[in-house]
């Protein structure tokens, strides 16, 4: 059983998560329903019939990237999510972002918590379902990290031939901002800095220029304000030399050949949370307001971007 | 003062001090010795393990040049060492010989040249074969430099990089030191208990050979019986022997010196012998024609009234001078019946009123072994021991002591008869032993008006014709003339 852990209880711990058995045992007990219950306010109704629904659990994965887990917040997600959606929820973890892409690809997970950047590249497959409201608006920026001693530094560009820390390959914030911020510039990205590294993990990148690792690092500006909020000490010795303009929040993204009904079981879900106390709570561990309905063009600005980085699109 | 004048008392001690110290210093040496081995050792061990880990640990991500990883890797060791491990940095390089990750990356940036790696980093690390694993403990301007390296091979034997450990020479200086100091702690308590304990026992173990020493330094001027009471106890061991060679040695010469006193003494009681028998010879001589004379004169001339009275007075003043000369010069008297059991009967009859008259007790001890004829002069027997009874006797006058008393034992053994007189008057001094049968020497020096007599001087000479011995002792309760005179044998009668 996850550890019971009070409200506040900071949530920027990166450890995989493997689920306790007896964890999914209390779940399929509880879930031995066969009718879904529908979230009321997607629905627009409460006590409408239930669909039958398939004892297969529903399986979202999830990368450190921002879900820095606690065994707790996840264990009282899931348990929410299962309470939503009437059948087993399967958390999963996996250390990279592309990790995550191929088992949306390869179905073998429903649901993920992804970033922007992915998505678009495999928007033929994916599709966001719901986006995260951070300070008000379902938008974050990139971050250009570097330590207090480093003053003159006022954009990636002032970085040449230093060591730079990125998060993820696939990150918008921790990757594809800064290097079409270089292309842009009119530089070769791949040549630009003397050596980069990625440490598949926000927080790992704002380790990496604390510790001196590197001498600048881009990061995802919800986590920095995050652990800057729960971990002063974490930033503490850094500052922030650059802000991107603002981007479509990292999305739960789901494969497009997921059946309907889950989808809007679990949008449902997800949509409702703020309204519930329980919601709430997680919701507050995660630092976000909650989630809406994605927009079209939510993810224009990373769209464009790729266009100064050549990538396959699926 | 030199060495060799100090004294054992001190020499000892000293030298036990010296073996303990030496031995203190010699055993701290080496435990400290091998404290710093061992530090160095446990070092060096943990070294080779923590690089072989890390070798294999980071050969994945120099392979896929994953920095991050690499970052993990060589700061976990850091993160979990204890506040008393002196690892330092973990530095890699890269097969280029250039920092790929460090622990430290603010003082150790990743691609800084392994040359200007902080030292004594570039010593391991340059050297281009690194074989397996390499140790450094050196002295830097600052103190001890530890440096470790080992390379990073791949599974098909390509190098790939290398592993370097650096650690702190100052809290390793630290550890050692604190090694000295917890030996020297020890040590000291051991010094303090064996120091006082050697030089005890130190002096325990020369005690005797000082007090041998000090008795031999008094031999010359103290009795030999006084010496002999200071030295120490004899035993098996050589102060032992030496102790009871030094007492054999002064009993020895005690007796030396008896006999030397009792040459002496018996050679001048000799001499005088001699010149009082001269004496006697030359005298008599005249003596007896002069006695001849006045008998002849008074006998056939027809002196006077007035010559009568002077011959008269001439015979008795030669007739004294006649006795005094016998008296002096004892002479054997062939005629002498054999002594027999009457003669002890006699002599008491003899001393008895004397012993009465001075209220002197009379202890007559003549054993049974006493009887029958012997063949001993009776008379000169006789003299002998009245003249030494009446001599005690006179010992005893003139004492205070209730319990005066005289005693006479007599004892026969095969060959021998034993007379021993004794009195229990005055304690007599060796010197006046030594004179005591000189003739006209006084046995009482307070009386010397009265008492200067012939007996014991007669006595002497009967002793010494009958060849015998005479000694003398005297203690508090007695003082006693020991008599031995041979027994020839009976002669077969006819």
């Amino acid at each position: 059983m996850p550890k019971k852990t009070s409200p506040n209880q900071p949530m920027c711990v990166e450890t995989v998560i493997n689920r306790a058995d007896g964890a999914e045992s209390l779940l399929q007990k509880s879930n031995r329903r066969l009718f879904l219950r529908l979230s009321s306010v997607a629905l627009g109704a409460v006590g409408l019939p239930r669909h039958s629904a398939a004892e297969t659990p529903l399986r979202f994965a999830s990368t450190p990237v921002f879900l820095n887990d606690q065994v707790s917040l996840l264990g009282r997600w899931q348990r929410y999510l299962e309470s939503r959606v009437d059948r087993p929820v399967r958390f999963i973890q996996r250390g990279s972002y592309r990790e995550i892409v191929e088992l949306l690809l390869t179905n073998e997970v429903d649901a993920a918590w992804l970033c922007g950047y992915p998505l678009v590249l495999h928007e033929k497959r994916l599709s966001a379902l719901a986006v995260p409201k951070y300070q008000g608006a379902a938008l974050y920026r990139s971050h250009l990290v570097v330590p207090k001693s480093d003053t003159s530094t006022r954009s990636v560009l002032d970085l040449k031939n230093k060591v730079f820390a990125y998060s993820d390959p696939l990150s918008n914030s921790g990757y594809l901002v800064p290097r079409t911020k270089i292309q842009m510039g009119g530089h070769d990205a791949a040549a630009f800095f003397r050596r980069t590294f990625f440490t598949f993990s926000h927080r790992k990148v704002i380790e990496a220029v604390g510790s001196g690792l590197a001498d600048a690092g881009a990061v995802d500006g919800y986590v920095w304000e995050t652990m800057a909020e729960q971990f002063p000490s974490s930033v503490a010795g850094l500052r922030v030399a650059w802000r991107s303009e603002p981007h479509g929040f990292p999305p739960i993204v789901i494969r497009k050949n997921w059946g309907d009904v889950n989808k809007q079981a679990l949008l449902g879900a997800l949509l409702t949370m703020h309204a519930n106390e329980a919601g709430r709570e997680i919701l507050q561990q995660l630092n976000i307001d909650g989630f809406s309905a994605p927009k079209s063009d939510q993810y224009d600005s990373i769209r464009s971007m790729l266009k100064h980085n050549p990538h396959k699109k699926s | 003062m030199r060495l060799r004048d100090l004294s054992w008392r001190l020499k000892v001690p000293i030298a036990i001090t010296i073996v303990i110290l030496i031995t203190e210093i010699v055993v701290t040496g080496l435990l400290v010795t091998r404290a710093l081995s061992d530090s160095r050792r446990d070092l060096e061990y943990s070294a080779d393990s923590l690089t072989t880990v890390l070798a294999s640990s980071l050969s994945d991500p120099i392979l896929r040049d994953d920095i991050w990883h690499g970052f993990e890797i060589v700061t976990k060791p850091l993160e979990a060492r204890r506040s008393d491990n002196p690892l330092k940095a973990v530095v890699v390089l890269d097969s280029s010989d250039l920092v790929f990750v460090s622990s430290e990356p603010k003082r150790i940036p990743i691609s800084m040249p392994g040359a200007s790696l902080p030292a004594p980093l570039p010593t391991v690390a340059l050297t281009a074969d690194v074989p397996d694993f390499k140790f450094v403990l050196g002295r830097g301007s600052s103190g001890p430099e530890l440096a470790a390296a080992k390379p990073i091979i791949t599974n098909d034997g390509i190098r790939i990089g290398t592993v370097l450990l650096e650690f702190d020479g100052e809290m390793y200086a630290a550890r050692v030191r604190s090694a000295i100091v917890d030996v020297a702690l020890i040590s000291v308590p051991g010094l303090l208990l064996l120091i006082p304990l050697g030089w005890y026992a130190g002096k325990r173990l020369a005690e005797p050979l000082v007090q041998i020493a000090q008795v031999l330094a008094r031999v010359s001027h103290d009795p030999p019986d006084q010496v002999l009471k200071l030295l120490p106890p004899e035993g098996g061991d050589e102060l032992g022997r030496l102790s009871s060679q030094a007492r054999h040695m002064l009993n020895g010469l005690a007796r030396k010196s008896a006999l030397e006193q009792e040459v002496m003494a018996s050679d001048r009681l000799a001499a005088i012998g001699r010149v009082s028998a001269a004496i006697a010879h030359e005298i008599n001589n005249p003596l007896g024609g002069m006695l001849n004379a006045i008998d002849t004169a008074l006998k056939h001339g027809q002196p006077d009234a007035i010559s009568k009275k002077t011959f008269g007075l001439l015979d008795r003043g030669l007739q004294q001078i006649r006795a005094t000369v016998e008296a002096l010069l004892v002479e054997a008297r062939l005629n002498s019946p054999q002594l027999t059991n009457q003669d002890w009967e006699d002599l008491l009859l003899l001393v008895q009123p004397n012993a009465v008259a001075q209220n002197t007790q009379l202890l007559w001890n003549i054993e049974p072994s006493v009887n029958g004829h012997m063949m001993l002069p009776a008379h000169e027997i006789r003299q002998l021991i009245l003249n030494l009874l009446l001599n005690a006797m006179a010992a005893t006058k003139h004492t205070d002591n209730e319990r005066a008393a005289v005693e006479l034992a007599v004892a026969h053994t095969p060959g021998w008869l034993t007379i021993v007189v004794g009195n229990t008057g005055q304690v007599l001094s060796a010197e006046r032993i030594g004179q005591m049968f000189e003739p006209f020497v006084a046995t009482d020096p307070s009386d010397t008006q009265h008492r200067h007599g012939l007996g014991l001087w007669i006595c002497w000479q009967i002793v010494q014709r009958l060849k015998g011995s005479i000694n003398v002792s005297s203690d508090e309760q007695w003082t006693r003339v020991s008599v031995l005179l041979p027994i020839a044998p009976l002669q077969a009668a006819g």
